[in-house]
């Protein structure tokens, strides 16, 4: 506050209102650093015949993974008619 | 954040006069980055990324990739209307007719998240670099990563070195894999031809078809779906329902008598994104069997045409069972069982496996909007 005081009667400030600043900068800028490295990377967990608490994951080749289809929202375009037009069986 | 010394509002002013100056120019660049993402050239740069992803890519010649396909699109501004662009699918022989389009929905259309939670979602994170465009034009590079902690997805933006605007964008799941690429090949409009455009309101105007997911509430939604419909009950962070769509597909019919009805939900953080899709057992064999004899698009652009081979099914219980599919690009979850329905997710990998694992957990019926 006396820092503040000095600055609007026009007086030069003293160093340690820049240093005041500094702290500020510093601990905003060691928290930001933190946050941003301080979490542990999750692993992808999921394998074979893994167990969640109400499901079990199996890999199963036979589900196919619907080359040309990224998103079931695509279905509204045209991917179905450019599936008829590349054949069967090809990407598999 | 960059903040080095050639970055104009960031360069520390020197001389007791500026101290104070110097001192401000400090905090916003140190506080800057925490609140707003950017400072200085940044900033602008940040500035040209919203101006894309809200009013649409600049003219020019873009080409846009998925994990299976790609598309070149000519991009002109409108004659008359600033609200719109013209756009029309390059192809070779003859002037291209222009559709319009409402300029947000291009970019939409191109990026498929909304552009509110990719601002809610990304920040930009540094320091970028002087780097080119895969064509080799001179530009600098900027990263935006997820705010949630320890999420591997990005978006890369690449702005022109002389202009500032955005000249090619990749997003990347967590493993470095791209599921999206925006490139502007060229600032040439092609042959798309703006006189052929055909101004003249309803019925005539030459309206771009524009994929409107929105356009369908839950409330919608479970009036027209003809079987229990089941949705997450828990999402990862920062993800959202974005659309709701009940289709009747005509292409694919169960015996060759009856058109699949499929109910799908679309989640999104505004780069990933998250598709379910919910059938009757009998329709979503129907259309695996369909989407399953689909080949890419064109050479598999995102790099993923090594898949497992097909080594037939595994034995698994009618129920609680998760059959999974996946490669390094996409993954495939299907539940049968719940309800009396079928639900399969689709997803290009950008969070860690267990994260769709747990959305397919927590799938339950929905009798209210």
């Amino acid at each position: 506050m006396a820092g503040a005081t000095r600055m609007e009667t026009g007086a030069r400030p003293g160093p340690w209102a820049f240093s005041a600043a500094a702290a500020l900068l510093l601990a905003l800028g060691v928290a930001s650093l933190v946050g941003s490295s301080g979490a542990t990377r999750p692993t992808d967990s999921v394998q074979d015949g893994a167990s969640f608490a109400s499901l079990h994951v199996v890999d199963d080749p036979s589900v196919p993974l619907f080359h040309g289809l990224e998103t079931f929202d695509q279905l509204a375009g045209s991917v179905l008619a450019s599936a008829d037009q590349s054949g069967s069986g090809s990407g598999r | 954040m960059g903040c080095g010394p050639a970055r104009g509002p960031c360069r520390a002013v020197a001389g007791g006069a500026g101290r104070r100056r110097a001192a401000r120019a400090l905090l916003v660049c140190m506080i800057g980055p925490l609140l707003f993402g950017a400072c200085g050239r940044d900033a602008d740069r940040a500035g040209a990324l919203r101006a894309f992803l809200i009013d649409g890519p600049g003219p020019g010649t873009w080409e846009v990739q998925g994990l299976s396909a790609k598309r070149t699109t000519w991009i002109a501004p409108h004659p008359d209307d600033s609200a719109w662009l013209l756009k029309a699918e390059a192809r070779s022989g003859g002037d291209a007719r222009p559709c319009v389009a409402l300029r947000g929905t291009v970019a939409r259309e191109f990026l498929e998240g909304p552009w509110e939670l990719f601002a809610r979602n990304y920040v930009l994170v540094g320091p970028g670099r002087d780097e080119p465009t895969r064509d080799g034009a001179p530009a600098f590079h900027l990263r935006w990563a997820p705010r949630v902690e320890a999420r591997d997805t990005a978006r890369h933006v690449w702005f022109d070195a002389v202009t500032g605007q955005v000249l090619q964008i990749e997003d990347v799941a967590r493993e470095g894999q791209r599921v999206r690429g925006i490139y502007r090949t060229s600032s040439s409009t092609g042959r798309l031809d703006p006189e052929r455009m055909r101004p003249g309101g309803v019925g005539d105007q030459d309206i771009c078809v524009q994929s409107e997911p929105e356009s369908i509430r839950m409330k919608v939604l479970l009036e027209l779906a003809p079987f229990p419909l089941v949705a997450p009950s828990w999402l990862p962070a920062g993800y959202e329902r974005i659309g709701a769509r009940y289709e009747e597909l005509d292409d694919v019919r169960v015996g060759g008598v009856e058109p699949v009805r499929l109910a799908s939900l679309l989640y999104s953080d505004g780069l990933g994104l998250i598709s379910i899709g919910i059938a009757v057992p009998s329709d979503m064999d129907a259309l695996q069997e369909k989407l399953a004899a689909m080949g890419p698009g064109d050479g598999e652009p995102g790099g993923c045409a090594t898949l497992p081979p097909d080594a037939g099914p595994v034995a698994a219980g009618p129920e609680r069972t998760l059959r999974r599919r996946t490669d390094r690009c996409r993954t495939v979850l299907r539940l049968d069982g719940l309800e009396g329905v079928s639900v399969t997710l689709l997803c290009r990998n950008e969070l860690p496996g267990d994260e769709y694992v747990k959305v397919m957990e927590s799938l339950k019926r929905v009798t209210a909007p």
